[in-house]
């Protein structure tokens, strides 16, 4: 008699089978092993085909029934045929009336089964060998059950599936786009499946012992199980119709069916019993190898039974997916509470607490982990890095970008994008690399985050022109990293506003002597700049016409005494200074001709000109305003700066004719009382007559005619009032001589200008100087001498210096007491 | 050669008469009875401010006599946060007292 018809002889073509079985198996080692537990040496004890195996198995069944405690080779018959019943459950209806029923049987095991069995998985996990955790690959994470996890939905039966075929299979997660990378896929396989998983290794135990014991013995053996199954049972853990394993537990599990209906259930069985774990390893393989063979055997004897096999299945898998879900939850919890327990066990207390505080952390920290998925973390990056990235960072994150010029050329140069990628890494905490602690992957991949990122801030660029609509006066925009509020986006007027001007209101209009127009222009002036500039950046051409036209050169604003440019208007504002030298750079060698002589015709009209002659502070006893002096001082790095450099650049003739546009259009006298006007001149001049001594040959006669013309017209314009170029805080005679905080500034401009006067003039010139400011130059000599005895002979020599400055170019030399022919021609 | 002087220039936006400012004295009145006088460095779509050599005038109500008094302090440089911004204008429009 046999079981499903096997004949307990078997057939001569089973050891074939066997031998060639073989190699498969030897492969599957570790899955063999986890499959039907580690415990060989009693599987081959029960492994015997029915030859006087009978009471071993009669034993095995009714006695580890009600024992709780694990028992080493009894019982794993049983609880393999428990586990492979178990997916009937399912059928009789969803995990409450399972429940209800399992209550009613085996109230009082529930905890212990369940929690032992969890707990064999954990110890069986420990035990596993290094080669198994080969064979299953990447599912392997250090720290976690190194047990073949899949998610159920995919993988319904992972533990008979050739390993190739699970890389395969998780290779096909990752390409679709569910996991980053393998390692991430299997990860997430082995945090959602562990507990599940570990139901799975029991639900695979072979049925061996089954094998041979008799068929009514069997029927026994099945009851007690079957109450117990909707608990323990994962769908997942169902033989599948690929899997060599298959034909074995179909002919139980439709024998479990059968049996389920109706009977009472007398003695559950409990996965206590399972052997324990730890035994040879190797030895594993053996049975293994001649279950297959009976399975081999089992498959050709009832192929009917198969098909039938196949529905069932079908039913499970249908039945079992929402009710696995929610078990998986409540698995794991309790799968790592008793691991805890465990732990705490075999700790001193001051360890355990020290455990404890520890893991209220952790478990702190990780209460919420796990909700997003890479894909929503992706989704978070990349949204935070559009906000941040730019297509164009020199306009819109200009000052970082300047930062990291200064820095780049401390350090070293870094690429833009990687640059943020590790920033933000830094920033948000992830520059450890998570938990598979590679940095440089986390690097790599956030930079592939940030090119994404730069790709949506491009489209978003493109279409941020937002929502407009016909006649509204404004538009909705969208928020933006820079703009983050939605706002109405007022239209820009056109480049041809200057048309439309009488369509404006009135409100928006500002009179052209006003100093909102000043202002405008100057704004007006700094975007064309920009604009520029930023072209400039990035090595495009540029037209300067816009420009150009912002500047207003050849306008006119009309005030209630005079007229007046706008440009010159404007440049006394300290911005406009400021961004001279920028915007005289774009300008053509024309533009910058007239825009220079434009400035040298109405010097005295630039407001700080004007308000930089001491003449302005006789009431105030000359002394000037420290914000006037800030502006002149400003004035003189950016303006009169420019002017100098081009003044340097220029030719003899261009030179002359500024000059003359000094003198026609200025009050010289007056430009003389300033700081700015005679430094201006002084290098004017000083320039003129540079290139007449150096350069003299190239110099036509009408040319040395019209400087001598221009320079007896400058000339007369100060002879007469020559001492009134000294300001009354510079001045040594006596009679003028006022005592204010600038007294003790450096007077040397005077005596530069005094200097390169005479320098241009003949000796009847420098004869009427002489005399002009002959109590000038004695009041510094008395002054120097009286200087000097009170000690300060540094500063007596500087005045001194000063003045010798004037007198030497006359062949003259000052010392304290007397002036006297300089000897060094001597 | 000179244009017509009645044309004029304008402003397309209501923040560029703030944007006219910069670089330049720009005086403020905030919430809690302050004023604010300063050289305005930035400004932003929220009407927040950063100043420098601003000089803030505080006015309260002296309680023993009733009188409306003020301090003032100084500050090298102050950020103003727009949400107590009740108006902005250039200093110049503004007699200071």
């Amino acid at each position: 008699m046999s079981f499903f018809g096997f004949d307990p002889t078997g057939p001569p073509s089973s050891k074939r089978n066997d031998a060639e079985e073989l190699d498969f198996d030897d492969e599957d080692d570790a899955f063999n092993e986890e499959t039907f537990g580690a415990d060989v040496t009693d599987i081959r004890k029960d492994f015997d085909f029915g030859y006087g195996a009978k009471p071993q198995a009669e034993e095995s069944i009714l006695k580890p029934a009600t024992q709780s405690s694990i028992k080493p080779g009894l019982s794993y018959a049983k609880a393999a045929q428990e586990e492979l019943l178990q997916p009937m459950a399912a059928l009789w209806g969803d995990s409450t009336s399972n429940e209800e029923e399992r209550k009613e049987v085996t109230e009082e095991k529930d905890d212990s089964k369940k929690v032992l069995s969890l707990e064999e998985i954990e110890a069986k996990l420990k035990q596993q060998t290094p080669s198994s955790a080969g064979v299953q690959g990447t599912a392997n994470v250090p720290g976690q059950p190194p047990v073949v996890q899949q998610p159920q939905q995919q993988f319904p039966n992972p533990y008979m599936l050739p390993p190739q075929v699970q890389q395969q299979m998780l290779a096909a997660a990752v390409a679709s786009g569910q996991f980053p990378n393998m390692e991430s896929a299997s990860q997430a396989m082995a945090q959602s499946m562990m507990a599940a998983a570990a139901f799975q290794q029991t639900g695979m135990m072979p049925p061996l012992p089954f094998m041979n014991v008799p068929p009514h013995l069997q029927q026994q053996q099945q009851q007690p199980g079957q109450p117990q199954q909707p608990q323990q049972q994962p769908p997942s853990g169902l033989p599948q119709g690929q899997v060599p394993n298959q034909p074995q537990s179909q002919p139980e599990s439709q024998q479990g069916k059968t049996q389920t209906a109706g009977r009472p259930v007398s003695q559950p069985l409990s996965v206590d019993r399972f052997p324990p774990i730890g035994v040879g390893i190797e030895e594993t393989a053996k049975p293994q190898i001649n279950q297959q063979q009976q399975q081999q055997q089992q498959q050709q004897y009832h192929q009917q039974q198969h098909q039938q096999y196949h529905q069932q299945q079908h039913m499970y898998r249908n039945n079992n997916r929402g009710y696995n879900h929610q078990q998986q939850r409540a698995q794991r919890r309790d799968y790592y509470q008793q691991q805890l327990q465990q732990q705490l066990e075999q700790m001193s207390p001051e360890e355990r607490e020290k455990f404890t505080i520890r893991q209220n952390k952790v478990s702190k920290i990780t209460r919420c982990s796990g909700f997003m998925g890479p894909k929503d973390k992706d989704f978070v990056t990349r949204f935070q890095l559009s906000q941040i990235v730019t297509e164009d960072p020199y306009n819109e994150d200009f000052y970082y970008q300047v930062y990291q010029i200064v820095k780049s050329s401390l350090g070293g140069a870094t690429n833009d994008v990687n640059s943020i990628a590790q920033k933000y890494l830094d920033q948000s905490g992830h520059r450890l690399g998570g938990r598979s602690k590679r940095v440089d992957i986390a690097l790599q991949r956030m930079q592939q985050q940030v090119s994404k990122a730069v790709t949506v801030a491009k489209e978003r660029g493109q279409r941020s022109s937002g929502l407009s609509k016909e006649g509204a006066l404004g538009r909705v925009s969208f928020g933006t990293g820079k703009q983050p509020r939605q706002q109405i986006i007022i239209k820009k007027e056109e480049a041809s506003s200057e048309e439309k001007d009488d369509a404006l209101p009135k409100e928006y209009k500002f009179p052209r002597s006003s100093r909102s127009f000043q202002l405008s222009i100057i704004e007006d002036i700094y975007t064309q700049v920009l604009k520029l500039e930023s072209m400039e950046r990035e090595n495009q051409t540029y037209q300067t016409t816009e420009l150009w036209k912002s500047l207003h050169l050849n306008d006119k604003i009309k005030t209630s005494t005079d007229e007046i440019n706008p440009f010159i208007s404007i440049l006394s504002f300290d911005k406009t200074m400021k961004v001279f030298q920028r915007l005289f750079h774009f300008l053509s060698k024309e533009e910058q001709e007239q825009i220079i002589e434009l400035i040298f015709t109405h010097l005295q009209k630039i407001d700080i000109v004007l308000k930089s002659s001491y003449k302005n502070y006789a009431d105030t006893n000359y002394s000037i305003p420290k914000n006037v002096n800030d502006k002149i001082e400003l004035f003189q790095s950016t303006i009169m700066r420019a002017l100098v450099i081009y003044i340097g650049d220029t030719n003899f003739q261009q030179i002359l004719s500024i000059l003359n546009e000094i003198i026609s259009n200025n009050n010289v006298l007056f430009l003389c009382t300033t700081k700015i006007g005679c430094s201006l001149l002084t290098v004017i001049i000083s320039r003129l007559e540079l290139i007449k001594q150096e350069y003299s040959k190239n110099l036509s006669a009408q040319d040395l005619s019209n400087w001598s013309l221009v320079y007896d017209k400058l000339f007369q314009g100060l002879e007469g009032r020559l001492a009134s170029i000294f300001p009354p805080f510079f001045s040594n005679d006596e009679s003028r001589k006022v005592v204010n905080e600038e007294t003790n500034k450096n007077d040397g401009y005077i005596w530069q200008f005094l200097a390169t006067l005479s320098l241009g003039g003949l000796l009847n010139h420098q004869r009427i100087i002489v005399d002009e400011i002959r109590n000038e130059i004695f009041g510094v000599m008395s002054l120097s001498k009286t200087t000097k005895e009170e000690g300060d002979a540094v500063k007596a020599a500087g005045l001194l210096e000063n003045l010798n400055l004037f007198l030497n170019v006359m062949g003259l030399n000052a010392t304290e007491d007397d002036i006297s022919e300089l000897a060094s021609e001597a | 050669m000179s244009q017509a002087v009645t044309s004029s220039v304008s402003s397309s936006e209501p923040l560029d008469l703030i944007k006219f400012c910069l670089d330049e004295q720009i005086y403020l009145k905030l919430r809690g009875g302050r004023e604010m006088v300063g050289r305005l460095h930035a400004y932003d779509s929220h009407c927040n401010i950063i100043i420098s050599d601003a000089i803030e005038t505080i006015y309260y109500i002296d309680k023993e006599d009733g009188e409306m008094k003020n301090t003032k302090k100084k500050s090298d440089m102050i950020f103003v946060r727009g949400d107590s911004v009740i108006l902005a204008t250039d200093a110049t429009n503004v007699e200071t007292n």
